[in-house]
């Protein structure tokens, strides 16, 4: 019974936390410009997490070793250090993103100054960090993003076009815009950080085989249902902004959606859900950062033995926050930041997947853990695709204007 | 990359002001609406007035900044917009204002599509 309690809160938790401002703004993005068109990216995007989140936690449990342990292990030093380089970049720049989310939207609810509001945020995310067990972290955040489920009411009360949407699931053709859309849901929903904070996370929690159908079922299940979160927001947005060819530009414009179809309820349930689930992320990214910092390193790490334990990942973990948070004070426009993080994504992903998913069936190293029939195709085929969006996803934003020119 | 994303032409730079104009302009009506509606409460619609605002003016200045010098049309519309949205700033929990406002950014959306083509 505790298995299945356990299994339906960590479901319930990775449904709340999938969405971050990436998904936010991308989708919304997306269904503004193409409508139903982009819908097809977001189970392909959702799939490869789900591959890759259930593999980096298997391979956590049979190995006891995190993402950049094992890129360490099998990589050149040089290329772990690129790895590094790039993976902690894109955290950072991620970081910095759902940093100045968080700060925009206690601007649109409270008044004051946006940039007062990024140093509350901040000082929030730090002391939840540090003082909040990992189980409280994943409720808190996990559960009160749930807020976005508004989006999933909102589609429905409006009144969804079903054909246009079982249309839109069919990927089909379009202008370099489109594909732009496409790899930028896409890589939305594989950021490298989910695998970081996953994995690390996993050995945090001292998980054991015992623990292997609560990995699956978190994976299988949970990154699906946030999915459909994706799914709605994109919907809305064709919904209400298709006809003007709107692309939103600010969290505003998706937080009015819900304003104008649900009205001021819908309005402080999807800023309550976006905070949560973009405060969560931001822990995410956080911890993300320091963990890649002190395993590449060697050095101790890890919420469990406390800040005097683990002294240099707790000073990572701080100066992330720290760095982020001098980012977004040069003003930079928090929505361009989480562009420019989501494509750098795509660009990291390869050199960060591609360790997990070549130890995974490894038989000497994962025993009876060892992909199958179905994960390890599977791995490979989405490993390709990630290739592909890491390829495309930079060319697409020079060609396209960080998909401003059709 | 990222430094080459941000290279354009000048008739993609047009293309791309219009396209920012234009949406501030259809936002701004969306929230004049809700305002009218009595949906969107004081703070929120002052708050994303002003980000629509900031971005009317960005494209002004853009276009007054432009060499060889840019469309006096695009940089009279966005002059406009960025008053209109100001008016929603000013006043963001009054009806009477968001509906002459909603009026006047249909116009001036209207407007910017004409420009564009």
């Amino acid at each position: 019974m505790k298995k299945y309690t356990q299994i339906a809160l960590g479901v319930i938790a990775a449904l709340g936390g999938f969405v971050d401002i990436g998904e936010l703004v991308f989708n919304s993005q997306a269904g503004g410009n193409f409508g139903y068109k982009t819908l097809w990216a977001i189970p392909v995007g959702v799939v490869g997490i789900v591959v890759y989140a259930e593999l980096s936690g298997r391979v956590a449990i049979a190995t006891k070793k995190a993402n950049m342990d094992l890129v360490r292990e099998r990589y050149p030093h040089w290329l772990s250090t690129v790895t590094l380089i790039f993976g902690l970049a894109v955290c950072l720049i991620t970081l910095s993103a759902e940093l100045g989310g968080m700060g925009l939207l206690l601007h649109y609810v409270l008044g004051w100054n946006e940039g007062f509001f990024t140093l509350v945020g901040l000082a929030l995310m730090v002391a939840a960090s540090l003082v909040l067990n990992f189980g409280a972290i994943e409720r808190v955040f996990g559960y009160l993003g749930l807020g976005l489920v508004v989006f999933v009411v909102a589609a429905l009360h409006h009144g969804p076009a079903w054909h246009a949407i079982g249309t839109g699931l069919v990927p089909s053709g379009g202008s370099l815009q489109y594909w732009y859309y496409v790899v930028g849901v896409m890589a939305a929903g594989m950021m490298p950080y989910e695998i970081y904070f996953y994995s690390s996370g996993g050995i945090e929690e001292g998980w054991t085989d015992d623990d292997l159908p609560v990995n699956r079922a978190n994976a299988i299940l949970g990154y699906p249902l946030g999915g459909l979160i994706s799914a709605a927001l994109t919907i809305v947005a064709a919904q209400q902004l298709l006809s003007m060819q709107l692309s939103p530009q600010s969290l505003a414009t998706v937080l009015q959606e819900a304003l104008g179809e649900l009205g001021p309820v819908g309005f402080y349930a999807a800023a309550i859900g976006a905070f949560f689930a973009i405060g969560g992320a931001t822990i995410d990214c956080a911890f993300s950062c320091a963990y890649t910092l002190a395993q590449h390193q060697q050095w101790p790490w890890g919420k469990k033995r406390g800040l005097r334990e683990a002294k240099r990942w707790a000073a990572a973990l701080l100066g992330a926050f720290g760095v982020a948070f001098a980012m977004v004070q040069t003003r930079v426009d928090p929505i361009e930041l989480t562009e420019y993080a989501v494509i750098a994504s795509a660009v990291a992903m390869p050199l960060s997947y591609f360790p997990i998913m070549r130890i995974s069936h490894n038989r000497e190293r994962m025993g009876q853990h060892a992909s199958g029939v179905l994960a390890l195709p599977l791995a490979w085929l989405y490993f390709a695709v990630i290739c592909a969006i890491a390829i495309a996803g930079p060319i697409l934003m020079v060609l396209t204007h960080m998909g401003e020119l059709k | 990359v990222f430094l080459v994303s941000g290279c354009v032409s000048v008739a993609q730079q047009d293309e791309m002001n219009m396209d920012r104009l234009s949406t501030a302009a259809d936002d701004g009506s969306i929230l004049a609406g809700l305002i009218v509606n009595g949906d969107a409460g004081s703070t929120f619609a002052r708050a994303h007035a002003r980000e629509l605002q900031e971005d009317a003016d960005r494209v002004r200045l853009s276009v007054a900044d432009a060499q060889p010098s840019g469309d006096q049309r695009l940089e009279k519309l966005a002059e406009e917009l960025s008053s209109t949205l100001g008016d929603l700033v000013a006043h963001p929990g009054d009806p009477a204002v968001a509906r002459r406002a909603r009026a006047h950014l249909k116009v001036l959306s209207q407007a910017i599509a004409k420009t564009s083509s």
